[in-house]
């Protein structure tokens, strides 16, 4: 098959699943459909990974309708890692909205959109296309034509406004090597107020992170997953691979950290401190802020490391956007997994990135990133409950599968991060050690197998206890700032206001033709 | 003394149409036309006069005006004779600012009094045909003072005098609705017609007809075709014929050709709004006056002013049409004309183009903030002002991708679509194809990819960022402001628009066509 069709078969599945469920409105095997359709493009994107060789990308390019911004394919290790991600988190959200009772809206023509949108973010072969994809992907998940629809627009229109980052910093490569696309542009290219611009529609996405989406009684909410944390992460690894790896200087390597880190210890001591009743927001900007962190090192293997707690993020916040009761197995599976212990799916990250760190000699970026570690998982551990009725469902289902993951590595390693990883910052051939009974990194082996199986043990053996629920007295309160008691009213005429208007112009006008 | 004379007539002239009506007023102004078309034999060439008077002098004979019944107050004779006063003091002064050669100043100045005679009337008109009269006066007046100033051949005098009678056919005529949707499809097929030559042939030999020459060049089919696609779908019933003589806007060659057509097409765009045509004609003014700089070769400041003049022309224009759908035809007009003015201007002048751009993208969106009456941010919204000032910004980019012309272009269709998209009516829906043709409609109207408007927007902030980093800053400002307005909109009430005729969806359609493949209008401009 020509490589023109196998790039677009993801494409087509989600969008002839599209037309046949928007042809039949409430037909009951849309649903399936949908899932089938989803669940065959995450399969395609895996085919394709598997068959790239190391190191190896492809650009098929398809027409050039927009100047400098062809409509092309990309296909390497980070874009296919993270599109089959993101189709699997996708797929399985449909699953479990496809057993949910009660239910009768009908959402699977816009949910196959918002999927095939974000994949076209991810697959994208240049900055200005990936802008043009975000915006596509917005209009996409929110379905509002009418920009001025209420439909959530605070958080549209922020996202809006910070992807004009993106748009800056595809201008910025335009002018300075007159392309955009990914395989072109010299890692030198974008500078630090460049590289900021492009950072904002990741912060922003991480943010929407701890918003509630999709109104209260939504059962599964599709966002959070497939729009918000796929692109952030993939973005954010993008850009820094664009960079050749790093950061563009040692200052914003370390401002970057800093600030990371300090945005993960606030979302981490606010639960900790806070009540509020949804805790995997804040843990998920936790995970976020800290995988941010450690690609700011330029240390090799954190580059693996982020990737890896990235494409995991995806999978967790997947699983929290379903509604999880925390008294049953999946809440409380899910909150296990937020809480980044030796043993979850997380931690597997953080103990490559700990290694890494302590090799490159950065002991107090490491003791830093542990205490904010200890930090979230003390807060994600103080909202355990008793699990009270030990059910099996499909939530359940993948919470366990992220054990899994986390029990053998090996396959994820091998198959998506570390191919992913070599697309952002290569790493030393042999640096990592894999095997069925886990992992080494620099002679220094994780019993992944065994880590997990105590978690799983300690985890049930606390789960049956009524000794969780710790109350804590310590709330944390921010000041509020007094408010102006009367309005001060700026008695300038308006029509004086205006005349100065035209007068400035005036001058202007006459500045520009005196003016030697 | 000979060279007196044609003052003499024109004063004559002047006093008859002042102190007399019926048909001896239209004599009096006659009169006066000869008298303008006589100074031009004398300034430059026996054959120009005659030529340029055909039209001006057949306007005029065309305008019925009933004799008044009634005197006029104090109050009113007080103010036209103080208007008049004003206008001709400018024109004596722009006339010694202006010479022709070694002409005598009185003998130059006829076709500026010519204009402030039309300019006196057009500020207070005492009727429609009056108003009409002073339009046909102003666009013959500005050809007049054109043709003298940088002599043409005679079938260009003759052409630039006949765009004159524009108005006063407009103001006698109406084509019937059946003509009229005629001339429609007709306008549309010959705008694909020039469309398909630019993308396919290249650049065409340059016709004439004598002296009357015409550029066919990418870039003019192009400007050619938007101008026809916009006459078709924006122009006011029974009006669209008028884009066949506005043509020559951006086809003609000669400068005063081209300002008499864009005159033609000011004169009838802007009938329900007195306040906004005074300000286009300003625009018009100056863009005459750039023209007429370029004469003035001796002078160092020369060509700094006719940078000016062009972007403060842009601006002035943008202000006086807005976004509304009739006169959206005339700031196309302008923008075209102004791009394909600036095409070759060096960077250094394109600095100061950008400076007075800058400011009147600034003033298009404070002086609207400044707006506390509801029915009239209604009429002027946020949004269309900066979508405006994104065009400004994309006319004054002038960056060596041809980003910038391509933004503009894009920001054009833009503007002559969407107020036709707006403007169909709301209703219920239907079957299901008519939901889907409505979301497609809806689509259109919005900034969402794949519209013109998002291209045009994206483009303008890139080819910003190609001209300078400040530039790129203001644009990327605008283009956020852009993104919040919706914060201060109401959403639309009720179901999507409902598709009554074939030819409404061709505005949507053409929008989203150039949203989604504006390399073909690129490679258009390229040509």
């Amino acid at each position: 098959m020509p490589l023109a069709v196998q790039a677009l078969l993801p494409f087509m599945a989600l969008l002839i699943a599209a037309a046949v469920v928007w042809r039949r409105p409430r037909h009951p095997e849309n649903g399936w459909i949908a899932v089938g359709a989803t669940g065959l493009a995450a399969l395609v994107s895996v085919i394709e990974l598997l068959r790239l060789a190391p190191g190896e990308r492809v650009d098929v390019p398809y027409l050039t309708t927009f100047p400098y911004a062809d409509l092309a394919i990309r296909l390497d290790a980070l874009s296919l890692a993270f599109s089959a991600v993101m189709l699997t988190t996708a797929a399985l959200l449909m699953l479990v909205r496809l057993r949910m009772p009660g239910d009768r809206r009908d959402p699977w023509p816009s949910w196959l959109l918002t999927s095939a949108a974000a994949l076209a973010v991810l697959l994208a072969p240049s900055l200005l296309l990936d802008y043009i994809a975000l915006q596509v992907l917005t209009l996409a998940w929110s379905g509002t034509l009418d920009e001025a629809a209420p439909r959530q627009r605070p958080l549209r229109l922020a996202i809006g406004v910070a992807d004009v980052g993106l748009l800056l910093a595809a201008a910025s490569a335009i002018e300075s090597v007159g392309t955009s696309a990914f395989s072109g542009v010299p890692s030198d290219t974008l500078g630090p107020a460049a590289f900021l611009f492009a950072l904002l529609p990741v912060l922003t996405r991480v943010a929407a992170l701890a918003l509630p989406s999709s109104g209260p009684a939504a059962p599964v909410a599709f966002e959070p997953a497939v729009v918000f944390a796929a692109p952030a992460g993939y973005l954010l690894l993008r850009l820094v691979a664009l960079m050749g790896g790093h950061l563009p200087g040692r200052p914003l390597e370390i401002a970057v950290f800093s600030a990371s880190l300090l945005l993960a210890a606030t979302s981490a001591l606010l639960l900790f401190f806070g009540r509020r009743e949804r805790p995997p927001a804040l843990l998920l900007i936790t995970q976020a802020a800290i995988a941010l962190a450690l690609l700011a090192s330029s240390a090799p293997v954190l580059g693996v490391a982020s990737i890896w707690i990235w494409l995991q993020l995806i999978l967790l916040t997947g699983l929290c956007s379903v509604h999880l009761p925390l008294k049953r197995p999946a809440g409380a599976l899910a909150l296990i997994a937020l809480a980044m212990l030796p043993g979850s799916a997380a931690f597997i990250g953080l103990w490559i990135a700990a290694v890494g760190l302590r090799a490159s000699g950065q002991l107090a970026a490491l003791l830093a990133a542990t205490a904010v570690v200890i930090v979230a998982a003390i807060a994600a551990l103080s909202r355990l409950r008793p699990v009270e009725r030990w059910t099996i469902d499909v939530a359940a289902v993948w919470g366990a599968g992220l054990l899994v993951a986390a029990a053998f590595p090996a396959l994820l390693l091998s198959s998506l991060v570390l191919p992913a990883g070599q697309a952002v910052r290569p790493v030393a051939p042999g640096s990592f050690t894999l095997s069925l009974f886990g992992f080494s990194l620099a002679r220094t082996p994780w019993p992944a197998p065994l880590a997990t199986l105590v978690l799983v043990v300690a985890s049930v053996a606390l789960l049956r206890t009524d000794r969780l629920g710790v109350d804590r007295s310590l709330t944390l309160r921010l000041p509020s700032l007094p408010r102006p008691s009367r309005r001060v009213s700026l008695r300038v005429s308006r029509r004086w206001l205006g005349r100065g208007l035209w007068t400035a112009f005036f001058a202007v006008i006459a500045l520009a033709v005196l003016r030697p | 003394m000979i060279v007196w004379l044609p003052l003499a007539g024109f004063v004559l002239g002047l006093l008859g149409a002042y102190l007399r009506g019926g048909w001896l007023r239209r004599i009096a102004t006659v009169l006066m036309l000869l008298g303008t078309a006589w100074s031009i034999v004398f300034v430059t060439d026996w054959r120009l006069g005659p030529a340029w008077l055909i039209g001006p002098l057949l306007g005029t004979l065309l305008i019925r005006r009933p004799k008044a019944t009634s005197r006029l107050s104090f109050e009113a004779l007080t103010s036209r004779a103080m208007t008049l006063a004003a206008t001709v003091l400018v024109a004596l002064f722009a006339a010694s600012k202006f010479p022709v050669g070694e002409n005598p100043a009185l003998l130059t100045a006829v076709p500026w009094l010519l204009a402030a005679v039309g300019t006196a009337w057009l500020i207070s008109p005492l009727d429609a045909a009056e108003r009409a009269q002073a339009l046909t006066l102003l666009t013959g007046a500005g050809a007049a003072i054109l043709t003298a100033a940088a002599p043409v051949g005679v079938f260009t005098a003759a052409a630039a005098g006949a765009l004159a009678l524009i108005p006063a056919i407009a103001s006698r005529w109406t084509l019937p609705a059946p003509a009229d949707q005629a001339i429609r499809v007709l306008l549309l097929v010959a705008a694909a017609a020039l469309a398909a030559v630019a993308l396919l042939a290249g650049p065409l030999a340059r016709p004439a007809l004598q002296d009357l020459t015409f550029s066919f060049d990418g870039p003019a089919l192009l400007a050619a075709a938007l101008l026809l696609t916009a006459g078709a779908l924006t122009a006011a019933p029974g009006r669209a014929w008028i884009l066949l003589p506005g043509l020559a806007t951006v086809l003609a060659v000669a400068p005063g050709l081209r300002w008499a057509a864009l005159a033609g097409l000011v004169a009838t765009g802007f009938e329900t709004e007195p306040q906004k045509e005074r300000v286009a004609w300003l625009a018009l003014l100056l863009l005459a006056a750039t023209t007429l700089f370029a004469a003035l070769t001796g002078q160092p400041w020369s060509p700094r002013a006719q940078m000016v003049g062009l972007a403060g022309t842009l601006v002035l224009m943008a202000i006086a049409t807005g976004v509304r759908r009739q006169p959206a035809v005339v700031l196309a007009a302008t923008a075209l004309v102004i791009l394909q003015s600036t095409a070759a201007a060096n960077a250094g002048l394109m600095g100061r183009f950008q400076w007075v751009a800058a400011a009147g993208a600034a003033l298009l969106v404070a002086r609207l903030l400044l707006v506390t009456d509801r029915l009239a941010r209604a009429r002027e919204p946020l949004e269309g002002q900066l979508v405006l000032g994104l065009l400004l910004l994309a006319v004054a980019a002038h960056d060596t991708l041809g980003l910038g012309a391509l933004a503009a272009v894009l920001l054009i269709v833009d503007l002559i679509t969407v107020p036709g998209v707006r403007s169909l009516a709301s209703g219920p829906s239907g079957s299901p194809s008519r939901r889907r043709l409505a979301l497609l409609l809806a689509l259109a109207r919005s900034g969402w990819p794949p519209t013109a408007r998002f291209a045009g927007v994206t483009l303008a902030v890139i080819a910003a960022l190609q001209t300078s980093l400040a530039w790129g800053l203001l644009a990327a400002a605008l283009l956020v402001a852009l993104k919040v307005t919706p914060l201060i909109k109401t959403a639309r009430a009720g179901s999507p628009p409902a598709i009554r005729r074939p030819l409404a969806l061709l505005a949507p359609a053409l929008s989203l066509a150039c949203g989604l493949a504006p390399a073909l209008l690129l490679r258009m401009l390229r040509v």
